[in-house]
């Protein structure tokens, strides 16, 4: 398929006639629109959805409302009319397919999407296809299960992750949509169909046998496990409509919880800064309690200084009491010394005698001691007065509670500053969630992490029923193959289709398995060339495919690149889009919506060059920082056949020019 | 964009899935069910490929009788 032509009245910032022309030549097959954000490049993403499918979407891919689609500067003129028309060729054909919206006479204000009436029509060579048979014919070029890949949002690219996580929801639709893309559901369908008919076989042959004598037994057991099998079966399609209701409550309550993430987050801070006031006002009264304790006997701090120097004085008194005591004994000692000496006419120190000269001058000696001895006066009581003095002093002064008062205070200081800025924080976050409902918030909260155990628990329930209804199947299987055998049931037309379906549904069975095993091996070798083109990392040897389709980077080495950038998960996943693209359909047109996010130049480069080369036709909404318009355009010029720019006309109008041809 | 593959990978899967089963069905009844799942794959509802089906396991009965 070749996309001709777009053309657009009144779609969201579109006002009135918009018209763009793809490239048609297979050479300059590269188109880019420019376009700042909030400008209007997704919105030409969802025209052409809208065109083909009949919906836009927004944020996290919900379905964007009606009303919302048709430009708001319109509707405040009063014009609620919409439409697009998408002109494409395929197989010598040119098709012109037309969508429009405009709201019901009656209604005077459109709201919801039931306030409209919606037509479309298309027109193959110029006549008419009828109106039945339009999606089928859609689906033959593009189908919408498969748009993801053609149709392509470069914000959803990190979806393409999930793939590596076992069990992730998203994973689950990722790989859905890549095995609707490779024809996986076509043998799905086919084994439906032949279980669908083996069962209406079986039921019919039940019927014809029973007019048979002998068959007795095999009836009545067959009998008794095709309705054991229509039980389970019917077990399992309410179990899987619980959990498809689960699932869509859930999604529901994602979005209202990631809606209101803000306000709960602010009532759980709220929550916590109670609780920390609260701790606060406890920890100050304690501390209060404290102080008044250590205040009690604050008061020696405050005499401190004069007790320290009453206490010096005191000290000095007793040193120098203590000295007059040691000089007197010392005296005393000398005295008796000389005494002797002079009794004696020897000297008491060197045992010579004392001539009378010498004999003289230890009197004289002697006679000076005595007169100091008898001047020092000692004060034993005295002595002992000051000592007591100062061992009642040291008791005085021991470490006071001055310092862990001083400690207390600071401590209540700052729990006085923390309380301030925990009231101020309260108030603001009062006022943060003043009028929202909080309870809930809090209540779908609960209720989600509830559905997430009931949708676990589901899971377990089908996974069991399904194996029940297997293991029943196979019985089924068994008496059949036992019929096959008896010629009076063999003669039986029902015998004949049970066995043409029980061989259709096990061919169709082990295909599935098969074409699986195939698909994977092929998509990791497309993924894994488009890699080597577009990586600039030259130590990377390809990429490895698991059961997800999700897909890890080897290195040199052959081992698995475990911790991966930004960048180098963009660029596995459009490797994978580009595996899955060549794997499962012919050459056809991509279209890029914002896809060089995170990429460096060398890997927008490496893009620029390789994507024209497996597409017939390359277009790409990007705004001036992800594909530079001097540089990047420059290295493929030769492929570029236009450039468009969305220029603003007010916040609720643009416009798009043509910048180059 | 279409779904048209030269290499049609189901088709060759459903093949070598018929042998995997020694299946007992002539090779070209498995790729008439095949078309017809082709058919209408993109249609939500199954009946009119199970109508289909329905016919040609008929017609191959038919043609067993006839021989």
């Amino acid at each position: 398929m070749k996309l001709l032509k777009l053309t657009t009245f009144n779609f969201m910032p579109y006002k009135g006639t918009m018209s763009l022309s793809f490239p048609t030549s297979s050479e300059q097959n590269v188109m880019l629109v420019y376009g700042d954000n909030m400008r209007g490049k997704t919105s030409l993403l969802n025209a052409l959805r809208w065109a083909f499918y009949g919906k836009a979407l927004g944020r996290h891919s919900r379905e964007l409302p009606l009303q919302d689609l048709i430009n708001k500067e319109a509707t405040l003129e009063g014009d609620w009319s919409m439409e697009t028309c998408i002109t494409f060729e395929d197989s010598g054909h040119t098709y012109e397919y037309r969508r429009r919206a405009t709201k019901h006479a009656l209604v005077s204000k459109p709201s919801r999407p039931e306030d409209f009436e919606v037509s479309r029509g298309l027109l193959r060579d110029g006549i008419a296809i009828n109106g039945y048979m339009i999606d089928s014919e859609i689906s033959r070029f593009a189908p919408e299960q498969t748009s993801r890949f053609f149709l392509f949002d470069g914000e959803l690219l990190q979806e393409y992750e999930s793939l590596l996580i076992d069990g992730s929801e998203q994973g689950r639709k990722i790989k859905e949509a890549i095995e609707q893309a490779l024809g996986v559901p076509t043998l799905i369908r086919g084994r439906e169909d032949a279980q669908t008919l083996l069962k209406s076989a079986q039921k019919q042959q039940t019927r014809d046998l029973d007019k048979i004598s002998g068959m007795e037994r095999h009836v009545d057991r067959q009998r008794a496990l095709q309705s054991e099998i229509e039980t389970v079966e019917r077990d399992i399609e309410d179990q899987e409509t619980q959990l498809k209701t689960i699932r869509t409550d859930k999604t529901v309550l994602d979005d209202f919880i990631e809606a209101t993430e803000k306000i709960h987050a602010a009532k759980e801070r709220l929550t916590t800064n109670q609780e920390s006031l609260a701790t606060n006002a406890q920890t100050q009264k304690d501390l209060e309690i404290q102080r008044l304790g250590l205040m009690r006997d604050a008061w020696k701090d405050l005499i401190r200084p004069q007790i320290a120097l009453k206490r010096e004085h005191l000290t000095e008194e007793n040193n120098q009491l203590a000295e007059a005591m040691i000089r007197k004994a010392n005296i005393s000692g000398q005295i008796e010394q000389l005494k002797k000496s002079l009794s004696s006419a020897i000297c008491h120190a060197c045992g010579q005698t004392l001539h009378q000269s010498q004999r003289e001058l230890a009197g004289a000696e002697l006679g000076r001691l005595e007169a100091e001895y008898l001047g020092i006066a000692v004060d034993e009581n005295a002595r002992n007065r000051v000592s007591a003095e100062i061992r009642d002093l040291d008791r005085l002064l021991k470490p006071g509670p001055t310092a862990q008062i001083k400690f207390l205070d600071k401590e209540l200081s700052k729990l006085k500053v923390e309380q301030t800025k925990l009231d101020n924080e309260i108030e603001r976050l009062h006022d943060q969630i003043k009028g929202q409902d909080t309870a809930e918030i809090a209540r779908k909260r609960t209720l989600r992490d509830g559905l997430i155990k009931i949708e676990g628990a589901t899971e377990q329930s089908i996974r069991a029923s399904r194996a029940k209804l297997d293991k029943n199947n196979k019985e089924l299987q068994m008496i059949a193959k036992a019929l096959e055998g008896i010629p009076t049931a063999r003669a039986a037309k029902s015998t004949q289709i049970v066995k043409i379906a029980g061989e259709l549904e096990r061919i169709y069975g082990r295909s599935i398995d098969r074409l699986r095993d195939d698909l994977k091996t092929r998509v990791e070798q497309f993924a894994s060339d488009a890699f080597k083109a577009l990586t600039t990392q030259s130590k990377y040897s390809g990429l490895k495919i698991n059961n997800n389709y999700g897909l890890a980077i080897l290195d040199e080495r052959g081992h698995e690149v475990t911790i991966r950038s930004a960048g180098a998960e963009q660029i596995v996943a459009l490797s994978l889009i580009d595996g899955l693209a060549r794997a499962g359909r012919s050459a056809g047109p991509v279209v890029m919506d914002t896809p060089f996010g995170r990429l460096d130049p060398g890997h927008r480069a490496n893009i620029l060059k390789y994507l024209p080369t497996t597409t017939n036709q390359l277009i790409l909404f990007v705004h001036e920082g992800e594909v530079a318009r001097g540089h990047d355009l420059a290295q493929i010029s030769s492929r570029i056949d236009s450039v468009y720019e969305i220029k603003e006309v007010s916040t609720r109008h643009s416009k798009i020019e043509k910048v180059t041809t | 964009m279409t779904t048209d593959n030269d290499q049609d990978m189901a088709l060759a899967a459903l093949r070598a899935a018929s042998d995997d089963v020694e299946a007992t069905l002539p090779e070209s009844f498995i790729a008439a069910t095949y078309a017809i799942q082709r058919r209408h794959q993109f249609n939500q509802d199954q009946t009119a490929s199970l109508h289909d089906l329905e016919k040609l396991v008929e017609d191959h009965l038919g043609q067993g009788e006839a021989r």
